[in-house]
């Protein structure tokens, strides 16, 4: 044999070819004591492939993990929505499930104060069309979910129950905000003729 | 000879697969190239379709090589990482597809996580350990013993090496991946993989040598 560190040799050695005789055992045929758990093997091998219960649990794991996920998914969906409904009426200054509903009502103070809108006494009678609803799709569709306890799978649930208290502090922060917008976020505790 | 090659065109017939582990108690065992695709002496295929003869003789054309890559790892606990391994082997093969050294590779894989989910549970570092001669002790007779105190020695030079060249030789000439197959079990790029055993090969080769001279 030539010098096994010559590195055709290692190549050789690493394909197939001869090793060095302390090693040439490592290729050895498989000992009798190497193969005792072969019937285990084969007894695991067996169950896996029987049809019922034994080959299901793996298959119902993965629904199962799937399924979770989809719920995870879902109420971060929903939590999602339910912000996105409450951003997106702050900035149109409309709630969108109402807006099928607006045009029949010749109501003057709808777009004069339209965050206040749903909460108005005489505007009660339309609410439930777009609010109620969402109350029991919520538990039937997905039980166990508690995630589903803010936003309820079409999301509009939230924004419309905390549509008006975030619209109404709104306007008086706002010219605050334009005068030094970085002020409160930054550091509300040092004001800049402090320094 | 059973185990076939990976490689579309072996050159010699000594170099179609590192691992013989056939020849001995195996002999008999009907196989033939998994890259034939014939169902009948396809070990794979057979085992894929269900057969339990088939997964017989595909379980003794890997696992003897699993179960020395496995000693290396965590020594005597080997044979009981190894059943955890087929069992998650035999959970999952359905969804399996691949050839036989896919397969090999496969099984080197989940062996290996099942054997550092093992040493970390006993609270080990993983590195290499050193070996007893626990096979030469469940031999039935004085050959067989000779024959697997042979094998543990080896194994036992092999566990002498930083862990990181251990495996490269031993999923190389041990397993019988190729480098690449052996660099996605561990992760790595099959140049890392070569350089990896050939520094293992070398330093064997110098430690024999100064055991020798």
């Amino acid at each position: 044999m030539a010098d096994p560190r010559d590195d055709a040799a290692l190549d050789r050695m690493l394909d197939g070819g001869p090793l060095p005789p302390a090693l040439a055992a490592l290729r050895a045929p498989a000992h009798p004591a190497e193969l005792r758990g072969e019937e285990a093997a084969v007894a695991a091998f067996r169950a896996a492939r029987e049809p019922g219960p034994v080959a299901t649990p793996a298959a119902a794991r993965r629904a199962r993990i799937v399924g979770r996920a989809l719920a995870v998914k879902l109420a971060v969906a929903g939590a999602v929505l339910a912000g996105g409904g409450l951003a997106v009426a702050a900035a149109t200054g409309t709630l969108p499930v109402q807006s099928p509903v607006r045009p029949a009502t010749t109501d003057p103070t709808g777009p004069a104060r339209p965050g206040g809108v749903v909460n108005e006494p005489g505007r009660a009678p339309h609410a439930p069309a777009g609010v109620t609803p969402p109350a029991t799709p919520g538990p039937t569709t997905h039980g166990p979910g508690n995630g589903h306890s803010n936003g309820n799978g079409n999301g509009w649930g939230r924004g419309h129950g905390s549509g008006k208290p975030s619209k109404d502090p709104k306007p008086t922060k706002e010219p605050k905000a334009s005068k030094e917008p970085k002020g409160p976020k930054d550091k509300p505790t040092v004001p800049p003729g402090q320094s | 000879m059973v185990v076939a090659s990976r490689r579309p065109s072996p050159p010699e017939p000594g170099d179609e697969g590192p691992l013989r582990p056939a020849a001995g108690p195996l002999a008999g065992v009907p196989n033939g190239d998994p890259l034939a695709g014939a169902p009948v002496g396809d070990p794979l295929a057979g085992a894929l379709a269900g057969d339990e003869e088939s997964f017989r003789a595909l379980y003794r054309l890997v696992h003897p090589g699993l179960l020395r890559y496995l000693r290396v790892l965590v020594g005597t606990d080997a044979d009981d990482v190894a059943s955890e391994t087929w069992l998650q082997v035999c959970r999952d093969l359905p969804s399996f597809t691949g050839d036989l050294a896919g397969f090999r590779a496969w099984c080197a894989t989940v062996g290996r996580h099942r054997a550092l989910d093992h040493l970390r549970r006993t609270r080990r570092r993983p590195e290499t350990v050193a070996l007893d001669l626990d096979l030469a002790d469940r031999a039935d007779t004085a050959a067989e013993a000779t024959d697997a105190i042979d094998t543990e020695r080896a194994l036992a030079l092999i566990a002498t090496l930083p862990r990181d060249q251990a495996e490269a030789v031993l999923l190389r000439v041990v397993v019988g991946l190729d480098a690449a197959g052996a660099g996605q079990v561990l992760g790595k790029r099959a140049g890392a993989v070569r350089m990896a055993a050939f520094r293992g090969l070398r330093r064997l080769a110098e430690t024999l040598e100064r055991r020798h001279g």
